[in-house]
């Protein structure tokens, strides 16, 4: 084979395997919760043509400059549904990834792809049809016409720069991102220019890029709007933003996306350093690097800028010999069968959603999390008038969205709370209902705390919390807000005694009896998905998708659902063992013995034994929790070999074979057995087991809790 | 050198980024979590010993107030004396409970629950009633409360705790006991019993906390003004409450008292009997605190009114009637500018008597109606109550 014939070989080969890691990176489900907000906004500029933001929330007076942002992703959703969002991701992605790689694999070749497959897998996550996929392009793009610009330095070329820059104004916050990239570009070493380019011409072409910036409904504050964006560290303590998207990227941990910027950008500076390019192209990682690293916001457009950035030093510099020489230990053939399988492997495990930080599986449509049917169900029809709480991005769009008629609204999201300086209002109060701070209380900083008067102020009628936030739906579970539903992806709270909300938490009251008491068994959800999100993953391996039963179960907690919980909790014990079920198996098997430590002076052998089989050293020690009480009194019980094989069994999910193994008469067997049947979902055996216990003990104090479990299936 | 040496300017501007990058990340970490109540802050609050070092008078008065004996440890002399020995039988729910003292802890037997249970603290000053409580660790290893369903009321007699009636249904169990409370509410306890409960990592540590209302937990910024005193600043910064609107001022109080934005308008009824044990919702309700703009005093006398217009924080409030007419008769006078006099009964007769009578809300207690009108009013002034509220 000649060396022409094996560049084109590669080539194929490179194309080949970056659409295999697209495929298992991009097709997965739509995921960003930021996608219903997004579509909201793209329907109030369809219907009335002027910026969204005011419109939708009650707190915001002032017009966004990215006003166009939702647009193109509405149109898309009115034309395609889910799958027309799902194509334009895959396009989007696919084509910039694409050209990414033609543009400088002729140069490069392996290389680029390494920078491109780096780059995917670090932007991957982040790149869903909302501004944030629009900002990657728009960067692509500008520095692409900037070079072209600084071939020519003419006005016919600096046109489309400019446009490209109103574009990105109108439709995404990081323009400013835009002004870095023409002010860079024409001074990096990589760039090709002619050697008329003067300070003058290209001072001039930063000049006229600022005032392209300013041509949107928000004018010359755009600039300073995407600056704060950009650097929000520079307006918010860093605490602050720690409980935001802004956070610093390395708080994720070890995730994908924090390896390989780490990579990227470490690889880039050392590369820089070794090859001796000087300060600009060091000036330029650092422009993209710090926003990328100080604001998990950023990350994809500035892995775009570093990924462009460390083609264009490539180009322009040789790589140093301490490189090439790695390169030459391993043989042609090799390197490439070491690239396919690291391709399948690495592929394999994004499209199962096993690659750390990225949990969504192969598959088409939306993600459970932000299905919206059950929350319509429930607060379509009620007529509220007023504003809601949400927490998080994904609740607050969804209001906007099942609310056309904006009776009910939210006050602001967070991205204009950062731009209004109002992050710590925001914060604080959605903090406060978490930690179930009710009543105002000065805080440390001089100011007051307390959800109970602010909610009021806002005259708040709705609050909507996230399916498995456990902290704060624990917190609300004493006050009078009260959940109108226990398994819509986003939960909505209504205020106990206010006439629109009581019937809905009324009707659920019995719901929730029933989840708990009631005969029922829970299944998994099938392995296929859902109508609005199939699971390719789960058809091709049979394997269905976990994390919305795990949710579910954690909720029941929440809500003190404990026998729900642990039915949710069954299935996925008995077929898929891990860590998450593990755990939530025993908080509830701890909570509940905590329970009857308080009701009865001590936990009950079953769940004791229960909880010592999948307790976690790290955990707070069960004995150390409840009431100081004369211990001396308390008799020690022994375990039996059965016993303690039964509830091995049952902690491993074998709920038929621990009960026929539990055949003693004692009160604890009896306890257990009743307990193992009711979580099973036969609630007559079980009521027949307590009756039992309660006829042959009724001095044991087992017996109380068997009354309450009894009069409660009863 | 930049020639002799080319990787120096990127190595030398990476070092830099990375050293301004490490030390801005170790100085926002260092920054105090905003959400922090004050009372849970990391800073110590200043000492009430030190604000005695000046105002020697006011603390004098205070060592004597109510306020200040709030929460006491369930081991005090004066608790134990009050407790140990004692047995009732509540004819609420039949249970015998029996107070004993082993060790150095107070402990109570009850006739339904398998265990004695160690009592840590008292809530209360005992100038109402005393209240036993049980501090201990939840599942998660965060503190919660058992407050004991039997108190101590003057002069010597137990009985159930006001605001826990409902569980004489519970006849076993943790309800015969008492009533748990979550760790949100425990806090929401300990925050108004104490000045400072230390930095609360889940479990509240008992060796930081101050116990009782002492003066930093009203004078919030006590820090700022021993620093603006030490550096002889003019503006001492003290929270003076005359200084704040009387509204801002018993929304002070309501801080632990309850404020009258804490409930739904419809709850805010005469008939509605919660709101006699919380003196700031009903004085936010008097025409008295209502109008007191509307009056046009001479000069030299003020128609301000707030709780602190009658009750003097620093020392136990009087049970003298004729302090109260007294205060009363400085607006209500038969002068121009003056609010009306009375028309039923003459004017060197009880004003509380009529106008802000004591209530029993309790067989063992009773609280003075602080929301000051004429009942015979009552029925053409406010609609039927529609709704009782359930105890916020």
């Amino acid at each position: 084979m000649t060396e022409q014939d094996i560049s084109k070989m590669d080539r194929r080969l490179r194309r080949y395997l970056l659409l295999i890691i697209l495929v298992s990176i991009v097709l997965t489900p739509v995921s960003n919760p930021d996608l219903w907000w997004q579509l909201s906004r793209g329907r109030v500029v369809a219907s009335d043509l002027t910026p969204p933001g005011p419109v939708l929330t009650a707190g915001t007076s002032v017009a966004e400059a990215d006003w166009l942002g939702g647009l193109p992703f509405y149109l898309t959703y009115q034309l395609a549904g889910f799958s027309g969002l799902m194509l334009l991701k895959f396009a989007a992605v696919g084509l910039l990834f694409y050209l990414l790689l033609k543009r400088y694999e002729e140069q490069l070749n392996w290389t680029a792809f390494f920078i491109v497959v780096l780059s995917l897998l670090t932007a991957g996550s982040a790149l869903q049809p909302t501004p944030r996929l629009l900002d990657c392009w728009f960067l692509f793009l500008t520095w692409l016409l900037t070079e072209r610009w600084c071939r020519a330095p003419v006005g016919k070329k600096l046109l489309p720069i400019l446009l490209v820059l109103v574009c990105w104004a109108n439709c995404a916050p990081l323009c400013l991102l835009g002004i870095a990239v023409v002010t860079l570009v024409p001074w990096l070493p990589g760039t090709k220019t002619v050697d008329g380019l003067h300070f003058r011409k290209a001072s001039l072409l930063v000049c006229a890029s600022l005032l392209a910036l300013m041509i949107t409904p928000r004018g010359w504050f755009t600039p300073y709007d995407s600056f704060i964006q950009v650097l929000p560290v520079l307006f918010y303590q860093g605490n602050l933003l720690a409980l935001t998207v802004w956070h610093p990227t390395f708080q994720n941990g070890a995730t994908m996306e924090v390896v390989g910027w780490g990579i990227l950008t470490g690889g880039t500076a050392l590369f820089l350093i070794c090859s001796s390019t000087g300060w600009r192209d060091m000036v330029a990682l650092l422009v993209f690097a710090i926003p990328g690293w100080i604001s998990y916001d950023n990350l994809a457009p500035c892995t775009i800028g570093v990924a462009l950035l460390v083609c264009q030093s490539l180009r322009a510099h040789r790589l140093p010999a301490p490189f090439l020489n790695v390169k030459q230990l391993i043989p042609p053939a090799a390197g490439r069968v070491i690239l396919i399988l690291g391709t399948f492997l690495l592929s394999w495990q994004s499209a199962s959603g096993n690659l750390p930080g990225q949990p969504q599986r192969l598959g088409w449509g939306i993600a459970p999390e932000l299905d919206i049917t059950l929350l319509n169900q429930i607060i379509g029809p009620l007529n509220y008038e007023g504003t809601g709480q949400c927490m998080g991005k994904a609740s607050t769009g969804m209001l906007c969205w099942i609310k056309p008629d904006r009776k009910i609204q939210p006050v602001r999201t967070l991205r204009q709370a950062l731009l209004q300086g109002l992050l710590l209002e925001e914060l604080s109060l959605n903090e406060e209902l978490s930690s179930g701070w009710e009543f105002q209380h000065p805080r440390a900083d001089g100011s007051w705390g307390g959800w109970w008067v602010r909610l009021k102020k806002r005259n708040c009628q709705l609050l909507l919390i996230p399916n498995g936030d456990v902290r704060t739906i624990r917190a609300l579970f004493e006050s009078r807000w009260q959940p109108m539903s226990v398994d819509a992806s986003v939960i909505p709270f209504g205020w106990s005694g206010k006439i629109i909300s009581s019937p809905k938490i009324i009707e659920l009251l019995s719901d929730k009896v029933f989840l708990d008491r009631g005969e029922w068994t829970y299944s998994l959800p099938a392995p296929s998905g859902t109508p609005e999100c199939s699971d390719w993953w789960g058809t091709l391996t049979g394997l269905p998708n976990l994390r919305p039963a795990l949710l579910q179960a954690k909720t029941f907690r929440a809500m003190k659902l404990y026998t729900a919980a642990l039915r949710v909790l069954h299935p996925l014990l008995q077929h898929y063992h891990s860590p998450e079920v593990i755990h939530e198996f025993q908080l509830c098997q701890k909570e509940l013995a905590y329970q009857e430590k308080l009701e009865t002076g001590a936990s009950s052998q079953f769940r004791l034994l229960a909880y010592d089989l999948t307790n976690r050293e790290a955990d707070f020690p069960l004995n150390q929790s409840g009431l100081t009480t004369d211990s001396n009194r308390s008799e020690p019980v022994e375990r039996s070999t059965a016993f303690q094989s039964a509830i091995q069994n049952y902690a491993r999910g074998e709920w038929a074979t621990a009960v026929s193994e539990l055949s003693a008469a004692d009160s604890e067997t009896l306890y257990a057995k009743a307990q193992i049947l009711l979580e099973s979902g036969d609630t007559g055996q079980s009521a027949a087991f307590f009756q039992e216990l309660i006829q042959r003990f009724p001095k044991d104090r087992l017996a109380v809790p068997s009354q309450v479990m009894l009069d409660s299936i009863q | 050198m930049s020639h002799k040496y080319p990787f120096f300017p990127p190595a030398l501007i990476l070092l830099l980024a990375c050293l301004s990058g490490t030390v801005w990340y170790l100085y926002g970490s260092q920054e105090s979590t905003p959400f922090v109540h004050k009372v849970r802050s990391a800073e110590q609050p200043v000492k009430m010993k030190q604000c005695c070092e000046c105002h020697e008078k006011v603390c004098h008065q205070f060592s004597g107030a109510p306020h200040l004996r709030t929460l006491r440890k369930a081991n005090d002399p004066d608790v134990l004396d009050k407790f140990v020995g004692k047995e009732v039988t509540l004819k609420e729910n039949g249970h015998t409970y029996r107070f004993y003292k082993e060790g150095d802890a107070l402990w109570v037997t009850c006739d339904s629950y398998p265990n004695p249970v160690r009592i840590d603290w008292i809530f209360g000053s005992g100038l109402h009633a005393l209240t036993p409580v049980s501090l201990f660790p939840n599942a998660e290893g965060k503190s919660e409360l058992l407050q004991h369903i039997v108190s101590w009321y003057p002069p010597g007699k137990l009985g159930i705790t006001l605001g826990l009636e409902a569980l004489a249904h519970g006849k076993s169990g943790i309800r015969a006991l008492g009533d748990v409370s979550s760790h949100a509410k425990t806090m929401d306890c300990f925050e108004c019993h104490t000045s400072y409960l230390g930095e609360v990592q889940g479990e509240i540590q008992t060796s930081q906390l101050i116990a009782g209302v002492s003066c930093v937990r009203c004078h919030l910024n006590g820090e700022a003004h021993i620093k603006a005193v030490e550096k002889g600043e003019k503006d001492l910064k003290l929270t003076r409450w005359n200084q704040l609107s009387p509204l801002e001022s018993i929304n002070g109080c309501g801080e632990c008292h309850r404020r009258s934005d804490q409930l739904e308008a419809d709850e805010i009824h005469p008939k509605n009997d919660l709101l006699i044990r919380f003196a700031p919702i009903s004085l936010s309700q008097s025409p008295c605190f209502l109008k007191q703009d509307e009056l046009k005093l001479p000069a030299g006398k003020s128609s301000r009114f707030d709780c602190t217009t009658c009750h003097n924080p620093h020392q136990q409030a009087s049970r003298d009637p004729e302090h109260y007419r007294q205060i009363c008769l400085n607006c209500h006078r038969d002068l121009k500018g003056h609010a009306p006099v009375c028309s039923q009964e003459a004017m060197d007769s009880q004003c509380l008597k009529c106008h802000m009578p004591a209530v029993n809300v309790h067989d063992n207690l009773s609280f003075t109606d602080h929301w000051i009108r004429i009942r015979e009013f009552d029925d053409k002034r406010f609609p039927p109550l529609k709704y009782k509220s359930p105890q916020p």
